[in-house]
C-alpha cells in the first residue's frame, strides 16, 4: 500500500465519520442539532477539499541528481526500492504487533480482572519480547503488579475490576 | 491588611500546619503524576484526613496537594507525553520534544521555576484583587465566556503547521466528540446509541492518556531505543539553564500567569483552557514561532505559569463570593462549610487571617514544591534514557489503570485504547492530536455559552454588548495578527532591497 492511498484511507474514514455524524445530527431537535450539525457539514468540506488536494496537486520535481544514480539509476533503484519495501513491510508488521500488544492486554483486563492481567502481560512481555529470564520475568511482573496495587487500592482505594470471569464462576 | 497578613502568616508557621502542608505536597506530587488524577482528585481523596484538624492544618494539607499536582503533571508530560491531568495536556507539545532532544532537565527546570513565579504571581493578585474582583465578574456573561472559547479554538492555526485542513479536521472531529451524551441545554441524548456509558459523554482526562500515552507507547514499540534520542548538556547544568530560560522570558512568564489568573476567576472555565491559551499566546508573540511543537522552553514555560497562576486567579470567586472558580475550588468549599467558615462577605470581614494564610499557603506550597522539583529533576530524567522494552511493559499498565481509576469504569479502559489507536494514526498520517485536544475541551463551553447568549440577547449577541464586541475585535486581531505582521515585514524588506 503506498503512502498516498494510506492517507486517501484516513481521510475517507475521517469523511465517512462527519457524513455519519450529521446524518444522526438530523433526527435531534433544533436546538440540539444546532453546532454539532454545522461543524459536521464544515469538518466533510474540509476534509473533502484535504482529498482533492492531496490527489491532485503536483509532486515536486527533484532536480538534487547524483552522478552515480544516473549512470546506475535502473539497477540502484530497483534494490533501494525492494529495501523500501522491505522496510515498508516491516514497519507493518511492527505496527500490527504493537496494537496487538495493546488490544491482547485490553482483552485480558476485560477477561481476567486488572490485576492478573497485569501480572501475566508483564511477565509476558518480558518473557515473549524481551527474551527475559523467567525469573528476571516474574521479578519485573510481580514487581509491578506490587507497584500499582501499593498505589491505586491501598493508597488511593480504588476497587479493581474483577474481569468477567467472575460473574462466569 | 498588615496585621490580618502577618496574622496568616504566623498561623501557617505553627509546626503541625507547615507538616501537613509537607503531607500535601508530597500527596499532590504523587498523584500529579499518575496518569489523569489531578488537583480534583489529590482535593478530593484528602478531603477526609483534613476535616479533623485545625482550620489553617487542614488548608494547609488541601491547598499543598492541589498546588503540588501542578508540577507533579507536569512531570510526566514533559519526560513521557502523559499527561499527569488534563490541564498539562500543553506541557506535552514542547516538554516531550525537549526531552526527545535530551533536555528533559532544562525542560522541568523551567516548568519548576515558571510554576514558582506563576503561584507568587497568582497569591499577590488574589491579596490585592480580592475588593475590585467583583465588578470585573459582573461585567462579564455568557456572551464574553463564548468569545474566550472562540479566542482558544483560534490556537488551532498556531499547531498545524504542516497541513492547515487537516488540523481543522482534528478540532472538528474533537468538537463533534465533545458532543456526545446528554445535551445540557435541550437534554437530548445524542449519538450515544441507548448506550449508558455514552449518555456521561468521553471523560477528556480519558481520552488525553489514549490519544498521548498510548499511542506514544505503540510508537516506542516501532521505533524502539529510549525516549531520548540525544543527549545534549549534563543533567543538572540543563536543570539551571531551564531556570535561566525562565528569567530571560521573565515578560512571558507574567503575561501567562496573568492569564491564568484571569481564566481562573472566571467561574465554570476549566483550567485545561489556560494551559492551552497561554501556549497560543507565546506561539504567537514568540520570535521562534517556527519551532513551537519542535521543543520551544517558551511552550514549557507559558502554560507552567498559567497552570499555577490560575490557582490564586481560582481562589478569588471562590473566597470572595463563594462560587467555585472550578471543580477543585468546589471541595475547597465544601471543607470550609465544614469548617463553620461562609466565603464570601463573612469570610472578608471576620476571617481575613484564614484568607491571609490561604495566600501563604501558595506561596509556601509553591516553594517548597520548586525547590523538591529542581532537586529531583536530574534523577527523573534518568527514567527517560530506560530503554522502550523496560518503559512499555511498565507505563503501559500504568496507564490503562490510571484511566480506570478516574471514574472507576471499566469502558473507560476500552476507550482509551481506541484513543490510543486513533491517536497512533492521527500522528503518523499528521492530522493533529493537539488540534483534536482543544476542539474537545471547547466544544461543550462553546455550544453552552452560545445557547444562553442567543437567549438572551438574541443572535446578533457580539455585536450588541459593548465587552463582547471588544473581546471578539481582540479575536479577530488575534487571528489576524501574524498575518499581518508577516506581511509589514515582508514590504518593509522589499522596500529595503528596492532602495539599495
Amino acid at each position: 500500500m503506498t503512502k498516498k492511498t494510506a492517507n486517501n484511507i484516513v481521510a475517507v474514514a475521517f469523511l465517512l465519520f462527519f457524513i455519519a455524524v450529521a446524518i444522526l445530527s438530523t433526527g435531534f431537535g433544533p436546538r440540539a442539532r444546532l453546532v454539532p450539525l454545522p461543524v459536521a457539514i464544515g469538518s466533510a468540506v474540509l476534509i473533502s477539499f484535504q482529498l482533492y488536494l492531496q490527489n491532485t496537486k503536483n509532486t515536486k520535481i527533484n532536480l538534487a541528481i547524483d552522478a552515480g544514480e544516473l549512470l546506475f539509476g535502473a539497477k540502484e533503484s530497483k534494490d533501494s526500492s525492494g529495501k523500501k519495501k522491505e522496510k515498508k513491510e516491516n514497519l507493518l508488521k511492527k505496527e500490527l504487533v504493537s496494537i496487538g500488544i495493546v488490544v491482547s492486554f485490553l482483552a485480558l483486563i476485560l477477561v481476567i480482572g486488572i490485576e492478573p492481567a497485569i501480572l501475566v502481560f508483564v511477565v509476558g512481555y518480558f518473557r515473549f519480547i524481551n527474551k527475559a529470564k523467567w525469573w528476571k520475568s516474574f521479578v519485573f511482573g510481580i514487581g509491578t503488579l506490587l507497584f500499582i496495587h501499593l498505589l491505586f487500592v491501598q493508597f488511593l482505594n480504588v476497587h479493581f475490576y474483577k474481569g468477567i470471569l467472575e460473574y462466569i464462576l | 491588611m498588615l496585621t490580618a497578613s502577618w496574622h496568616g502568616l504566623l498561623a501557617l508557621f505553627d509546626p503541625t500546619s507547615i507538616l501537613f502542608m509537607s503531607i500535601g505536597v508530597l500527596f499532590g506530587v504523587v498523584i500529579g503524576i499518575l496518569p489523569g488524577l489531578g488537583g480534583i482528585a489529590a482535593m478530593a481523596l484528602i478531603l477526609p484526613f483534613s476535616l479533623s484538624l485545625e482550620p489553617v492544618a487542614a488548608l494547609a494539607m488541601l491547598l499543598g496537594a492541589h498546588v503540588a499536582t501542578i508540577f507533579g503533571s507536569s512531570i510526566t508530560s514533559i519526560l513521557f507525553n502523559i499527561p499527569g491531568a488534563s490541564k498539562s495536556i500543553a506541557l506535552c507539545f514542547d516538554g516531550y520534544p525537549m526531552t526527545q532532544r535530551g533536555e528533559g532537565a532544562r525542560a522541568l527546570g523551567a516548568a519548576a521555576m515558571a510554576s514558582l513565579i506563576g503561584g507568587l504571581i497568582g497569591a499577590i493578585f488574589l491579596t490585592l484583587t480580592l475588593p475590585i474582583m467583583k465588578a470585573i465578574m459582573m461585567a462579564l456573561g455568557p456572551p464574553e465566556y463564548f468569545i474566550m472559547a472562540l479566542w482558544g479554538l483560534s490556537v488551532i492555526a498556531i499547531f498545524s503547521s504542516g497541513s492547515l485542513l487537516k488540523g481543522l479536521t482534528a478540532a472538528g472531529f474533537g468538537l463533534l466528540l465533545s458532543f456526545v451524551g446528554m445535551d445540557p441545554v435541550s437534554g437530548t441524548a445524542r449519538f450515544t446509541f441507548g448506550s449508558l456509558f455514552l449518555l456521561d459523554g468521553f471523560d477528556f482526562a480519558v481520552v488525553v492518556i489514549g490519544l498521548f500515552a498510548v499511542s506514544e507507547m505503540i510508537k516506542l514499540y516501532i521505533t524502539g531505543g529510549s525516549i531520548v534520542k540525544a543527549q545534549t548538556t549534563s543533567e543538572m547544568g540543563s536543570v539551571w539553564i531551564g531556570v535561566r530560560d525562565v528569567f530571560i522570558h521573565w515578560k512571558l512568564v507574567v503575561r501567562s500567569s496573568l492569564l491564568g489568573l484571569f481564566i481562573g476567576a472566571l467561574p465554570g472555565v476549566g483550567a485545561s483552557i489556560g494551559g492551552i491559551a497561554a501556549y497560543g499566546m507565546a506561539a504567537q508573540t514568540s520570535k521562534n514561532k517556527e519551532t513551537f511543537g519542535t521543543g520551544n522552553v517558551e511552550g514549557v514555560i507559558a502554560p507552567e505559569a498559567t497552570n499555577a497562576a490560575n490557582e490564586g486567579g481560582g481562589l478569588v470567586p471562590t473566597l470572595g463570593f463563594g462560587i467555585p472558580g472550578g471543580e477543585s475550588m468546589a471541595i475547597l468549599l465544601s471543607a470550609f462549610i465544614v469548617m463553620g467558615i461562609t466565603p464570601g462577605r463573612d469570610m472578608l470581614e471576620n476571617h481575613m487571617d484564614i484568607v491571609f494564610s490561604i495566600v501563604w499557603i501558595i506561596v509556601v506550597a509553591n516553594v517548597i514544591t520548586t525547590i523538591g522539583g529542581l532537586l529531583l529533576a536530574k534523577h527523573l530524567v534518568k527514567v527517560t534514557t530506560l530503554p522502550s522494552s523496560v518503559l512499555i511493559p511498565v507505563l503501559l499498565p500504568i496507564c490503562l489503570v490510571g484511566a480506570y481509576a478516574i471514574k472507576g469504569r471499566i469502558k473507560d479502559v476500552i476507550v482509551v485504547v481506541v484513543f490510543g489507536i486513533i491517536g497512533y494514526i492521527m500522528d503518523k498520517y499528521k492530522y493533529s492530536r493537539a488540534d483534536m485536544a482543544i476542539g474537545m475541551v471547547l466544544g461543550l463551553m462553546l455550544e453552552r455559552y452560545m445557547h444562553i447568549s442567543i437567549k438572551l440577547y438574541g443572535n446578533l449577541f457580539f455585536l450588541t454588548r459593548p465587552v463582547t464586541l471588544i473581546l471578539f475585535l481582540v479575536v479577530l486581531g488575534t487571528i489576524f495578527y501574524p498575518f499581518i505582521r508577516g506581511y509589514i515585514a515582508n514590504k518593509r524588506n522589499a522596500d529595503e532591497s528596492g532602495v539599495q
